[in-house]
């Protein structure tokens, strides 16, 4: 328990050094692995760590899924999006951030990734509401808030992660995402309703769309529908694996890309390509770091000692992923999504299933966790995301524009928490 | 006092992990009168294939290796794990292969102190449709799921489409339409890869097609540092604490799971000859290179697989 | 001086030749897992004959995707990073200094996962395993990757000679 402790302080102080944190990672688990069974033995370990991971099946979803997200980012698709969206709801006070609200649920459903959703609808929606004078509080907020749902809504690459480390079903770990990352639109929907009557100034209101970019925004929201439900249904309706549905998703979102006009060079794929790449090398590298220093925790007997602790102290289920819940929490202020889910869940495995949690509902509750942990300060990725896209905007105002959002993941946490159902019974009728 | 990380590779739920060698541990302690312990990490040391690489390099002091993973290092222990071999006896195979390792490859494991070998319930050919898989012809036109190594390279070479994965990835391909029936599991497997709800009956074959051997061994360095006395009563029960233990339990959840065959609605059907004939014959060429690797290693390949199958078949009555 | 300049377009020039190799690698190789993957749904669905061993030659080309995208981050020093408290860290020393403690770090976990996995291919290599499906030799993929992670160690060696070329012309620009 003590060394274990120990790790995760050196790691810490790494971290905060400022070394990547894939590396510093993978080091702290190999120093601390080598101490306790010797230096060579820890080289194997690294090893076989390193080419498992690296040639895991399941893994092979996270290129084609940011391959996915990538192609339908250069249809230019989220405008139309964003149009139908605003379509929707601009009839309503604040109904530019509504519509952006929907937008990035819309996205979410064909991007794995939160990044990247928070960068796109900056780009796209960031515009449109500086020019109806909405406030940088409200305008950025929504956007690096809603660029959460990337990782609810599915495809969702902590989710992929999740399954890997707890041996959980990808497909029906999607499946569960889907009413959860629902219920969230809902709560960001209704954070704007409450920050918009709060503070009426920051939307103006906008004017109404055009008859022509109405029509154009629901011809292309189309494709987005049809490759979700392709994708999706897919995987519910048992007719591929999660992977084949990464590889589905990718094929169309590059057909609809070139429909659309816009990738029709050798150079423009290969932009894509390339992103795709170096994005999933960016996962991997703090995945690598993760999978080794979980080894180091393992050996070290830190799962065993916490599983007394549980016994101990006699959680219940409910209690227990309680706990794991504040932990996740203090995490998330420094760690991104990523990082939480493969140092946090092996440690309680043991405990996890000594008491019997459903680890369906468990995998959606750390995400939700983690989800906070994206926009609340110090490191908030999402914030950054945002800040880095639209400089001129104030770090502050972003990180007070997502305050709201905040309590509205704490309720959408604690719904989930208390109605387990929202996450586990589309599983339980799948297939 | 001597202390042995024990690996286990399967789910920290399943058997192995917490009858199997949790047995072991206690037999050994016993004997020892504690000088020897031991205890298992709560998550795998190392996948699957590495586990004797990970023995070896002293990653974990002791784990259990699938034979067929290292096919290249170990030729005598594939014995048992040629094709139309077995019997529906796990124990009485179990015993059989640890005669047989005795008597033709004793010292095949030269690298660690092998402690056990045993085989388990060998799997069926399931199919996932209303339609059973009974004719050559239905093989054929069958999408399916086949445990690599042997079983996948039979199916191949019949014709049907053949998607191999891992056991442990099996569920994922079978529950999600990939295929439409699948050949390799037994009882447990069904069971722990969750793939009964999209299974509908089963092909009996009148002698298993394949069965699957592991190994149990600890690390040399580790094995020095304990006393011969100590030495000599590990060696005395392991076989029959791990060996025969492991055979038994999975015998016993197969017949556990077999039992609600009719329940669940799952049919059971007679093979036709002709499909049976043909699956000996493309199982043929496995056993004639393993029989050539065997004499390679100068072992006495023909005689060793035939006593293992007058041993196992006796035994087995 | 014009000798530091010169130093400097060598190493940009064979940097962004190195880069630019990698880039196409590891895009190809997404491009085929891509493809891959969906000639093996229609195929199994039309035509009713998945690819034999399928998901193993895709396990295989993500750890070939992987490494040389790796060799692109590497270049770019493109990695996940706690930023909070490098503003404070920076004032107790030189920005040089902290760059080079940085590079030096990750230069150092990057040439260990290459050694491991030198060794690792090696291993495979004189002990023949094969895969589980496809029985090819274990060494064709453990030894690409181990090949791309020595080139992604060079290429951040140079990534990072680069850089500090580049904070010293910056300094030595700045008026004291
Ligand atoms: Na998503
Ligand atoms: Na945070």
């Amino acid at each position: 328990m003590i060394t274990a402790l120990l790790g995760f302080a050196v790691l810490l102080a790494l971290c905060f050094y400022g070394f990547r944190v894939g590396f510093a990672t993978l080091l702290v688990g190999f120093v601390g692995f080598a101490l306790e069974r010797g230096w060579s033995a820890s080289l194997t370990m690294v090893a076989q760590q390193v080419t498992e991971d690296a040639q895991n099946y399941n893994l092979s979803v996270i290129p084609l899924f940011v391959l996915m997200g990538v192609f339908i980012y250069r249809s230019d698709i989220s405008r139309d999006l964003y149009d139908a969206a605003y379509a929707a709801l601009g009839k309503f006070r604040g109904g530019l951030a509504l519509a952006t609200v929907l937008a990035c649920g819309g996205f979410s459903a064909v991007c794995g990734s939160t990044l990247a959703t928070a960068a796109t609808m900056s780009k796209v929606a960031m515009p449109q509401m500086k020019a109806y004078n909405y406030s940088d509080r409200l305008a950025a907020g929504t956007i690096a808030a809603g660029g959460t749902l990337g990782i609810m809504i599915p495809p969702s690459v902590p989710l992929v992660i999740y399954g890997i480390v707890a041996e959980q079903d990808i497909g029906l770990l999607f499946i569960a995402g889907i009413l959860p990352g629902m219920l969230l639109v809902l709560l960001f929907l209704l954070a704007v309703v409450v920050m918009v009557r709060i503070d009426p100034a920051s939307a103006p209101a906008a004017a109404d769309l055009d008859q022509e970019r109405k029509r154009n925004a629901i011809r292309g929201t189309l494709p987005v529908l049809i490759l979700f439900t392709v994708v999706l249904g897919g995987i519910y309706g048992g007719v591929f694996t999660a992977t084949e549905a990464s590889g589905i998703g990718a094929f169309g979102a590059a057909v609809i890309a070139v429909i659309r006009g816009h990738l029709r060079s050798i150079g423009a794929l290969r932009v894509c390509l390339v992103e795709a790449a170096t994005t999933t090398a960016k996962i991997f590298i703090v995945l690598f770091g993760a999978v080794v220093f979980t080894q180091f925790i393992n050996m070290s007997g830190m799962p065993y000692d916490l599983l007394d602790f549980v016994d101990d102290a006699q959680f219940s289920p409910t209690e227990l992923v309680a706990f794991i819940c504040l932990i996740a929490l203090l995490m998330g202020m420094v760690f991104e999504t990523i990082g939480i889910v493969v140092l946090l869940v092996p440690v309680f495995l043991p405990a996890l299933y000594a008491t019997g949690v459903d680890m369906i509902w468990f995998g959606i509750i750390v995400v939700l966790v983690t989800e906070i942990g994206l926009i609340t300060p110090p490191i908030g990725m999402n914030v950054f995301v945002v800040k880095s896209v639209l400089p001129r905007v104030k770090l502050t105002d972003i990180f007070r524009g997502v305050t709201t959002y905040i309590v509205a993941l704490g309720i959408g946490l604690i719904t989930v928490f208390a109605v387990p159902q929202i996450a586990t019974f589309l599983p339980s009728i799948a297939r | 006092k001597t202390r042995l990380i024990v690996n286990c590779f399967w789910p920290p739920q399943h058997f192995v992990c917490t009858k199997v060698l949790p047995g072991w541990i206690e037999e050994v302690e016993r004997v020892t009168e504690g000088r020897v312990t031991a205890n298992i990490p709560p998550k795998s040391v190392s996948p699957p294939p590495e586990q004797l690489a990970s023995v070896e390099k002293g990653l974990v002091d002791a784990a259990v290796q699938f034979n067929g993973l290292i096919g290249n290092r170990v030729t005598g222990a594939l014995t048992a794990m040629q094709p139309f071999s077995g019997t529906r006896n796990s124990i009485a195979m179990t015993e059989a292969a640890w005669e047989t390792n005795k008597k033709f490859y004793p010292d095949e494991f030269d690298t660690v102190e092998l402690l056990a070998q045993w085989v388990i319930t060998p799997g069926d050919i399931y199919s996932g449709t209303d339609t059973p898989i009974i004719t050559l012809e239905d093989f054929q036109s069958r999408k399916m799921w086949a445990l690599p190594g042997p079983l996948a390279n039979i199916a191949k070479e019949l014709g049907a489409g053949v998607v191999a994965t891992p056991a442990v990835r099996s569920n994922e391909v079978i529950a999600n339409g990939v295929v439409d029936s699948h050949m390799g599991l037994n009882g447990d497997g069904l069971k722990a890869f969750q793939v009964l709800p999209y299974t509908k009956s089963v092909t009996r074959v009148s002698r298993p097609v394949y069965t699957t051997t592991f190994s149990f061994f600890v690390n040399a360095d580790k094995w020095a540092e304990i006393s011969p006395e100590d030495q000599e009563a590990i060696r005395a029960i392991s076989q029959a604490s791990v060996g025969k233990v492991a055979a038994g339990l999975w015998d016993s959840v197969s017949e556990e799971v077999q039992a609600t065959f009719d329940e669940q609605g799952i049919l059971e059907h007679k093979i036709d000859p002709a499909l049976e004939a043909a699956l000996v014959k493309a199982a043929e060429p496995i056993t004639e290179a393993w029989l050539a690797k065997a004499s390679e290693a100068g072992i006495d390949g023909p005689a060793a697989l035939a006593h293992y199958r007058k041993r196992a078949a006796e035994l087995s009555e | 001086m014009s000798g530091a300049s010169e130093n400097r377009a060598i190493v940009r020039s064979s940097l962004t030749t190195a880069v630019t190799i990698l880039e196409n690698i590891s895009g190809f190789v997404i491009l085929i897992m891509m493809l891959l993957t969906f000639i093996d749904v229609i195929g199994r669905y039309l035509f009713h004959s998945p690819i034999f061993g399928g998901t193993e030659i895709i396990s295989a080309l993500l750890a070939l995707a992987i490494f040389s995208g790796l060799g692109v981050i590497n270049a770019r020093d493109d990695h996940i990073t706690v930023e909070l408290f490098e503003a404070p860290i920076k004032r107790l020393m030189t920005p040089l200094v902290y760059e080079i403690t940085i590079q030096l770090f990750s230069v150092f976990c990057m040439g260990l996962i290459a050694l491991v996995l030198f060794e690792h291919a090696w291993e495979s290599y004189t002990l023949n395993k094969l895969t589980v499906v496809l029985e090819m030799p274990l060494y064709y993929v453990t030894a690409s990757i181990a090949v791309f992670a020595v080139i992604s160690v060079v290429s951040q060696i140079a990534g990072v000679a680069f850089k500090i070329l580049n904070v010293r012309k910056s300094a030595a620009g700045q008026p004291r």
